[in-house]
């Protein structure tokens, strides 16, 4: 082939499925009906009941105080409202919490990406000193001593709970969580009347001037990769990493991943470490074209919106709330 | 009347009697063997072959030579004079043993046995210069849906009789057409994407019975750009369509055929599939993507119809494409460029997985094709054979009239060349070469500089999935684009030569299009043509400050160019208008809206003195007469005339500065339809395949 070198012509070795069956799931309005499901993990009603209650319960915690739902609250859009998660003993982490929705259609997790699948992601905020700061296994421990659960994880998995069942429930739990049926959604599916004027201009903005689908795009308003802003910027240098500490690549360094813009008008304050409080300061940042900085996207560039437009905008974006479900359908 | 030069630039005349005597005999030999292989133009290689063989007769081993090709593009084409070619060689060259036993093996296989050979059978079943890509073959491959480029029509070509038919009544004036089609299973209705311009900006997809009637209006949503069938489901209630968004996104969907829901089964990015099929079953769709973000070559995926599972059918470095399933559905066969040139490669399937290595199927398919699917049992598919190159004519610079034939400039990539721009000292000619498997993606365009004094020819990658038209920075050092970036934003962009960089300058709308751009002679403002909203509009724009003044409102706004002074701007909306660069009154300078003469999108130009203003005409309205001649207007007095230089399929021109040196590309693209029979292997043939 030409401009290809012999050497990296390769046939992949193990042409495998790469994904399962979220078979049953009718998805909201707006999002694909085919849904990524690892192969070795097919959802099931047992594992995504199992996984929601380990998702709401204090066991997973340090002190049995908190759960994966006190950072990730269904009525916020599985997302917290605090500038930076809190964990036990109060302790602070130095991120925002992720709205929790759509993440089934994820490639990358965590805002930097350090996780390629769910099942991986699901366990470390278990074992991180500033959110859930215990252990797996002593988590185990505790599941092992409840009848209860023994006999869910039974159920969903016929043996008694082990670490791999923990990140599939979990895992599981967490790809059942969707968001879709909003205004928006009605309006691209062919129903004119689902927007006003001034959130149809927005949308002609997000799309256009405003330049946001180069990232926010798809389904999810996420290409799944990620841009440095320039939010993390803190004189002369970024305050946070990012994609960096992954990669340890210099063009990562300040970089985060485009999080999704469904359900925004829920999930102030913005940005990876709640930098905003209003949408309004979000587009203000964006129409100044980010904080300059060695290695900002090349996509970020003045926008020069007008103050009207900069409120069609955040008018679109507040028409991006709808219907979020978990659990089962 | 003026003197006429009649330039000719199609390959077919480029390889006319005259000129070939004058060139050795072998030349002609690479150049029959190129239009054969590379180019897949057989009726031309067949002309060059039988030159050979009439004029270098003296030259036995050349003329035994090019009689046993000839004998194999008539064998490619399906006709009988292969087992005449072939007996010739025997029978006259019996010198030339090689090639005899060479010939008595075809004359014992495809051109004279009884017996069938065992492998591939090519046969063309179709080519008209009126039709494009846009085919549809219907199972029992008797009858061919084509959008007709005379009038917009869907139209439905019988094979059998060789009649054609519309389907459609387009109103004629191109605001609306018919695009990619799909039989129902019953072959009783056709489903077809249609682009009706009047304040939309998007295709529907419609239904029309084949035997006649009124179209159905299936699926119009104003939010999807584009619509292009697939398929028809086995039970008829459904239709696969590949959508693509305003956001630029592609979309793999069903869409019933009982009340036009659209069920979007998966979303991809910009780079979406080139094609997709389904399964015999209905259960699988197959369809071709780049597999990661930093890659622009396709993979082939499974998808399940349910929407529960996908599969990686083909992973490779190559670009792999047009995934078509086999008859009995225990296989896909695809297009790869891994052995270099696009050849079919067959993988085979069993319960949606992969089942051993792709095999290579039938070798040298041609670059721009587009495999239809299975019909009848044979592989189907459409090709472009021809296409566009860039010359160059000296004028007089003064009157624009002709001082001299012109030169092929672009003698690489034949028919893949476009869009000249000249440098601003007119050392050099930027132009456009079209070399992708596929439009529109990353890699796919390249841009070549070609320097007027040495030749050397320079390419260069630019990161825009398409571009057209460059025009010169007045400075050299970069160039303005139209086209898409590298995530397929439309726009007027500028490309810094000497870092490859590609900045915005005009992004637009969704749906939206910058159609032609100059430079000011200062390089610091452009003058651009582009929509707003339901009409067009002339605007100047300063790069620096992204200040605009609008110039001009109306209809769309085709080619423009600036005068040399930099005073005044003519454009082209409903004839050719004047106006000044700073804005004011706008006049008109030839034709008007009842004049049709004058083709969009062909480029305009000024002599170097500014007293005239070059344009191109058609002479004809049809499509099967393509040529077009270019006129000269008096800019003070409105007079117009011929200039004398007639082209073949004039796709776009400039004038130097100089006014001296005319380059221009033409050329006709045709299309074909091939059949290949026996395109498996023997094993796997289905059993009802038509011989």
């Amino acid at each position: 082939m030409p401009g290809v070198p012999r050497a990296t012509v390769w046939l992949t070795a193990l042409l495998l499925p790469i994904v399962g069956a979220a078979q049953g799931h009718s998805p909201p309005l707006g999002l694909d009906a085919y849904m990524p499901v690892p192969i070795d993990n097919p959802l099931t009603p047992e594992k995504v009941a199992l996984g929601g209650r380990l998702f709401a319960d204090p066991l997973l915690s340090a002190d049995r105080s908190i759960s994966c739902a006190t950072c990730h609250e269904a009525s916020r859009a599985f997302a917290d409202g605090r500038p930076v998660a809190i964990g036990v003993f109060g302790r602070s982490g130095s991120r925002a919490a992720p709205a929790l929705i759509n993440r089934g259609y994820g490639s990358a997790f965590f805002w930097d990406g350090r996780a390629a699948t769910l099942e991986a992601q699901v366990l470390e905020p278990i074992e991180n000193p500033n959110e859930l700061g215990t252990s797996v296994d002593e988590v185990l421990a505790r599941l092992a001593a409840r009848p209860d659960y023994v006999a869910a994880f039974q159920a969903a998995f016929g043996h008694a709970p082990r670490r791999e069942d923990l990140s599939r429930a979990l895992a599981s739990f967490v790809r059942s969580i969707r968001a879709g049926a909003t205004r928006v959604d009605r309006f691209v599916n062919g129903d004119d009347q689902a927007l006003t004027d001034l959130e149809r201009q927005g949308l002609r903005l997000f799309r256009g001037k405003g330049n946001c689908t180069a990232c926010h795009v798809g389904p999810t308003f996420s290409d799944e990769r990620f841009h440095n802003t320039g939010v993390a910027w803190r004189r002369g240098s970024p305050a946070d990493e990012g994609r960096f500490g992954v990669t340890g690549r210099s063009a990562d360094r300040g970089a985060f991943k485009t999080p999704t813009l469904r359900e925004i008008g829920r999930t102030a304050p913005y940005m990876h470490d709640g930098a905003f409080n209003t949408l309004a300061d979000v587009i203000a940042f964006y129409d100044a074209g980010g904080h300059p900085n060695p290695h900002l996207d090349p996509e970020l560039r003045p926008l020069r919106l007008s103050e009207q437009e900069q409120r069609a905008l955040e008018s679109f974006l507040l028409a991006l709330s709808g219907e979020v479900r978990a659990g089962w359908p | 009347m003026t003197r006429v030069l009649s330039i000719f630039l199609a390959a077919a005349i480029v390889v006319a009697a005259p000129r070939l005597v004058a060139q050795s005999g072998n030349d002609l030999f690479q150049k029959a063997l190129s239009k054969e292989r590379a180019e897949g133009q057989l009726d031309e290689a067949i002309q060059i072959y039988s030159q050979i063989v009439k004029d270098f007769a003296s030259d036995r081993p050349l003329a035994a030579k090019a009689l046993l090709q000839l004998g194999r593009c008539f064998e490619k084409l399906g006709r009988a004079d292969a087992r005449t070619a072939y007996e010739r060689v025997v029978r006259e060259y019996s010198d030339q043993t090689a090639l005899v036993v060479e010939a008595r093996a075809r004359l014992a296989t495809a051109a004279g046995s009884s017996a069938k050979p065992d492998g591939p059978l090519a046969r063309r079943l179709w080519a008209d210069p009126a039709i494009t890509l846009a085919v549809a073959m219907s199972p029992d491959q008797k009858l061919v849906t084509f959008a007709d480029w005379e009038t917009g029509d869907l139209a439905v070509r019988d094979l059998t009789t060789g009649r054609s038919r519309r389907l459609t009544a387009a109103d004629g004036s191109f605001n609306e057409w018919a695009e990619y089609s799909a039989f129902s299973p019953d072959a009783k209705q056709v489903a077809y994407s249609w682009f009706k311009s009047a304040g939309t900006t998007h295709y529907q997809l419609r239904i029309i019975p084949l035997a006649g009637g009124t179209p159905r209006v299936l699926y119009d949503n104003p939010d999807v750009e584009y619509v292009q069938p697939a398929a028809w489901v086995p039970d008829g209630k459904a239709i696969l369509v590949l959508l693509q968004r305003h956001d630029r996104s592609a979309q793999i969907a069903l869409i019933s055929t009982l009340d036009g829901t659209a069920r979007v089964l998966k979303t991809l990015d910009w780079r979406g599939p080139a094609k997709i099929s389904l399964s015999p079953d209905g259960r699988w769709i197959a369809y071709d993507a780049p597999a990661g973000a930093e890659t622009i070559n396709g993979d082939i995926f499974l998808l399940e119809t349910s929407g529960a599972r996908e599969v990686v059918l083909v992973r490779h470095a190559a670009n792999d494409l047009n995934p078509v399933w086999t008859p009995d559905g225990r296989g896909v066969v695809f297009t790869s460029d891994r052995t270099g040139a696009p050849a079919v490669w067959l993988a085979r399937v069993t319960d949606g997985r992969p089942s051993g290595e792709p095999v290579l199927v039938k070798s040298d398919l041609g670059r721009r094709n587009f495999p239809l699917g299975f019909a009848g049992g044979a592989y189907v598919y459409a090709i472009q054979t021809g296409g566009t190159d860039v010359s160059v004519a000296a004028l007089d610079p003064d009157t624009a009239l002709p001082a001299g034939a012109p030169d092929v400039v672009s003698e690489r990539f034949v028919g893949t060349n476009a869009s000249p721009g000249w440098s601003a000292d007119g050392s050099a000619l930027a132009f456009v070469s079209d070399r992708g498997a596929r439009y529109a993606q990353l890699g796919g365009r390249t841009l070549v500089i070609h320097s007027i004094a040495s030749g050397e020819q320079r390419e260069l990658f630019v990161p825009m999935t398409t571009f057209r038209t460059p025009i010169w920075s007045p400075d050299r050092s970069s160039l303005l684009l139209v086209g898409r970036d590298d995530k397929a934003r439309e726009g007027l962009y500028r490309f810094d030569i000497a870092g490859g960089v590609v900045t915005p300058i005009v992004r637009s709308e969704p749906g939206l299009y910058v159609n032609w751009a100059d430079w000011m002679p200062d390089g610091r403002d452009v003058i651009y043509s582009g929509p707003s909203g339901a009409g067009g509009q002339l605007v100047r724009r300063n790069i620096a400050a992204g200040a605009e003044q609008v110039l001009f409102r109306g209809n769309v706004v085709r080619s423009l160019a600036v005068s040399p002074d930099g005073t005044r701007v003519v454009f082209h909306e409903r004839g050719l208008k004047l106006v000044s660069t700073t804005g004011g009154a706008v006049r008109d300078l030839f034709g008007g809206p009842d004049d049709p003469g004058i083709p969009g999108f062909r480029g305009l130009a000024w002599t170097a003195n500014g007293r005239y203003v070059v344009f191109p005409r058609v002479r004809t309205s049809t499509a099967k007469d393509q040529r077009v001649e270019l006129w000269r207007v008096n800019v003070e007095s409105g007079a117009a005339e011929p200039t004398g230089l007639v082209m073949e399929a004039l796709r776009d021109f400039a004038l130097d500065r100089s006014g001296r040196r005319l380059a221009y590309s033409a050329g006709a693209r045709r299309f074909e339809i091939w059949a290949v029979e026996q395109l498996l292997p023997p094993a796997e043939r289905p059993a009802t395949g038509r011989r």
